[in-house]
């Protein structure tokens, strides 16, 4: 089936951006019509349906971390199925970064994505020949390649700056790669698999999977720290790439990254394999425990007495598996620490921090690691000491003294983090952050009329000085404008119902009351007796009340007459649709020479 | 017996505070103003920057402005009929409540 639906870069950059937002059903539909109206110039006409994963049935889509949207197009002629997926947005996923892109031991997202799009297909009666896209952005490239290599779960996968596709993670995943990596490399198990040369597996993936990247089609920033991080070991970088300088004042990191020998990404990756093993047959909790030694969901739920005694009662065990434990933890950390000149060095020659900040932040860099060392040796003295001893308890005093040291130390790496913190690096580091993200591809789509602030498209007018217009509050205003005068009207009538209510209806039954007191009055006279008393008419016994005239005033209601300001109220709602009228006009005139902002906003309405 | 009649000016039934219709009233202008503020947070958005001038630009400036005046000035002069509607309430409700009566008794000892 032909794709008649128009899928451009920067269509494609606010849809991924849009998904971020977490709008219900209908939002989602009406905001994904504004771009692509924007976008297109063109409607997007026909029968459009929208289903979140978070609304899925399926556990295993909520558990993986997972989130993304299916936008179901039915245009007549044609039909569409986008899935749009959300790359990591929580610890969830980060966990689940570093034990399927680092570690290469879990593809539970890539499963959900697939599980994902059959429940969508069935949802929205889908029949198999309809092309199913994948819009995707970071975590998600990985997600939606890993499917459709191994699952054909997409026809085409769309990405913005990806987290690419992992040799290591596809050999768990694909059995057929898996047999064919054993025989061309000749290893008969996985434990070999990471010795292999990883530019050799890599140009074997790429070469294996050739076939399906046809269907694959990429736009990356050369700042993205991600493209940076895709060229260690695991990943391989699949289908049509377009590079984009999106922060021309840097270089990127891809250097930087590239200069990090080999073993030692592999030291990093062995920890996030152990963390990864674990974690798949035990739960997260598992994999912490592998990696510092201590069973920290044993703490959960504990507290006060009950936490004191877990901790007395396993003292011993924890500070024996710490003092085994930490030091490979801490020799990776003494990694970053022992090599900061090189690393802050070249983050300060490529422009993303300042001289001082480099300066501060290696001085800082070499305390935390001098804390990190006496930890260590903290931690070697106390087991030493029960050994010699034999004795699980070396007394309070001991016990004490050791925790003291090492809170001292701990104290020491959190004042330098503060320090470090104080110089502004990590804002300043935020840069990076932010060439991974969307926004600053839009930024970099822009051409002569159109550019991007946030999400919003900016048209620049040249007549004259030039003056930018946000081209989507534009459309926004002319499309919601008139609900919302209509909405004033309404409350309008409601208030002048309520004058109605709270002061004429009020009025005539506070009347009522006091005509129905007076009827009672003239009507049992002698119930009144208290009157004579009240008056002044002594001695009462001998005398009774024969009858009672109320003489009764009733004046008409005054000072209720709003007329003049409902009068003044509606002539606004009048004039605001002249105004917005007078709005289109003078954005029409600014752009006279674009012929489409004319239809721009007339189409706007017919969303 | 001999009958005798009296006047006097009676409180019929007690009297009671509706200060509070005012904020019930103003309630609804309220209402009306967030719709405002929606239609002028659209409006806002539209201009990409505060210091961009134009003829154009400043004719629509100028034109918002005097429209945001306008309806504020009638917010304002709504909510101040609101207050002397509800106090002249007040005081009339109060004014019914008091009667003129006259009382005509009998007395058994002459």
């Amino acid at each position: 089936m032909g794709n008649k639906i128009i899928i451009t870069p920067s269509l494609q950059a606010r849809l991924l951006d849009l998904e971020y937002h977490n709008l219900d059903s209908t939002k989602f539909v009406e905001q994904f019509k504004q771009i692509y109206l924007e976008e297109t110039g063109q409607l997007l006409e026909g029968e459009i349906q929208s289903y979140n994963s978070n609304k899925s049935t399926y556990s295993a889509i909520s558990e993986s971390g997972y989130n993304g949207t299916a936008v179901y197009i039915d245009t007549g002629d044609s039909q569409e199925l986008f899935i749009v997926s959300q790359g990591s947005q929580d610890t969830v996923d980060w966990l689940y970064n570093i034990k399927a892109m680092f570690a290469g031991r879990s593809i539970s997202q890539a499963l959900a994505t697939d599980k994902f799009v059959d429940e969508a297909k069935k949802k929205f009666e889908v029949s198999e020949d309809v092309e199913v896209t994948g819009f995707s952005h970071s975590l998600a490239h990985n997600n939606n390649t890993v499917a459709l290599l191994n699952y054909d779960t997409f026809d085409q996968v769309y990405s913005i700056n990806g987290a690419q596709t992992n040799y290591y993670q596809q050999y768990f995943a694909d059995r057929n790669f898996q047999l064919e990596v054993r025989k061309n490399f000749s290893i008969s198990s996985s434990k070999e698999l990471y010795e292999i040369p990883p530019q050799d597996l890599h140009d074997f993936a790429m070469e294996f999977y050739g076939d399906k990247a046809k269907n694959i089609h990429q736009t990356i920033s050369k700042d993205d720290p991600l493209y940076a991080v895709s060229v260690v070991r695991g990943f391989f970088t699949l289908g049509s790439i377009t590079m984009v300088d999106t922060n021309p004042d840097v270089p990127g990191l891809r250097e930087l990254i590239a200069d990090i020998p080999d073993d030692v990404i592999k030291d990093f990756q062995e920890l996030a394999i152990d963390f990864a093993v674990a974690s798949n047959e035990g739960g997260t909790n598992e994999g912490v425990k592998e990696l510092i030694g201590i069973d920290v969901g044993a703490f959960k739920d504990k507290e006060g007495m009950e936490l004191a005694g877990h901790i007395i009662a396993n003292y011993d065990t924890m500070v024996r598996a710490l003092n085994e434990k930490l030091p490979p933890l801490l020799d990776r950390v003494q990694t970053v620490t022992a090599n900061s000149n090189e690393i802050f060095g070249s983050l300060e020659e490529a422009g993303y921090i300042t001289e001082r900040q480099k300066e501060v932040t290696i001085d800082h860099l070499t305390r935390i690691e001098k804390s990190l060392i006496d930890i260590e040796d903290i931690l070697k003295d106390n087991v030493n000491l029960r050994d010699k001893l034999n004795n699980p308890f070396l007394g309070a005093g001991n016990e004490i003294v050791t925790i003291l040291r090492l809170a001292s130390n701990l104290v020491e790496i959190y004042m330098s983090y503060k320090e470090i913190e104080k110089t502004g690096i990590l804002k300043r580091l935020e840069s990076i952050k932010d060439s991974h993200g969307l926004q600053e591809m839009l930024s970099s789509m822009s051409d002569g009329l159109k550019s991007y602030i946030g999400a919003d498209m900016i048209y620049t007018s040249t007549k004259g000085e030039p003056i930018k217009v946000n081209i989507s509050a534009a459309l926004q205003m002319y499309q919601k404008a008139i609900p919302i005068l209509e909405a004033k009207s309404t409350k309008i009538s409601n208030f002048e119902k309520a004058i109605k209510h709270e002061l004429d209806e009020s009025y005539k039954g506070e009347k009522r009351k006091v005509q129905d007191e007076i009827n009672q009055m003239e009507s049992s006279p002698s119930s009144y007796r208290f009157l004579l008393s009240k008056h002044g008419f002594y001695p009462t016994f001998n005398k009774e009340i024969k009858s009672i005239r109320v003489h009764e005033i009733f004046y008409p209601l005054e000072d209720n007459d709003f007329a003049e300001q409902l009068e003044e109220l509606k002539k606004s709602v009048e004039s605001g649709k002249l105004y917005i009228e007078k709005y289109r006009q003078a954005i029409e005139d600014l752009f006279e020479e674009e012929e489409n902002v004319s239809q721009l906003f007339d189409l706007s309405r017919r969303i | 017996m001999p009958q005798f009649t009296f006047s006097v000016t009676e409180q019929l039934i007690p009297n009671q505070d509706y200060t509070d219709k005012k904020k019930q009233l103003r309630t609804h202008v309220d209402n009306m103003r967030a719709d405002d503020d929606e239609f002028y947070v659209l409006v806002n958005n539209i201009i990409v920057g505060e210091d961009q001038k134009g003829k154009i630009i400043d004719a629509m400036k100028k034109e918002t402005t005097a429209r945001k005046d306008r309806d504020e000035s009638i917010y304002a002069d709504v909510t101040s009929k609101i207050s002397k509607a509800v106090n002249s309430f007040n005081e009339q409700v109060a004014d019914i409540k008091k009667q003129r009566l006259s009382v005509t008794y009998e007395d058994k000892t002459e």
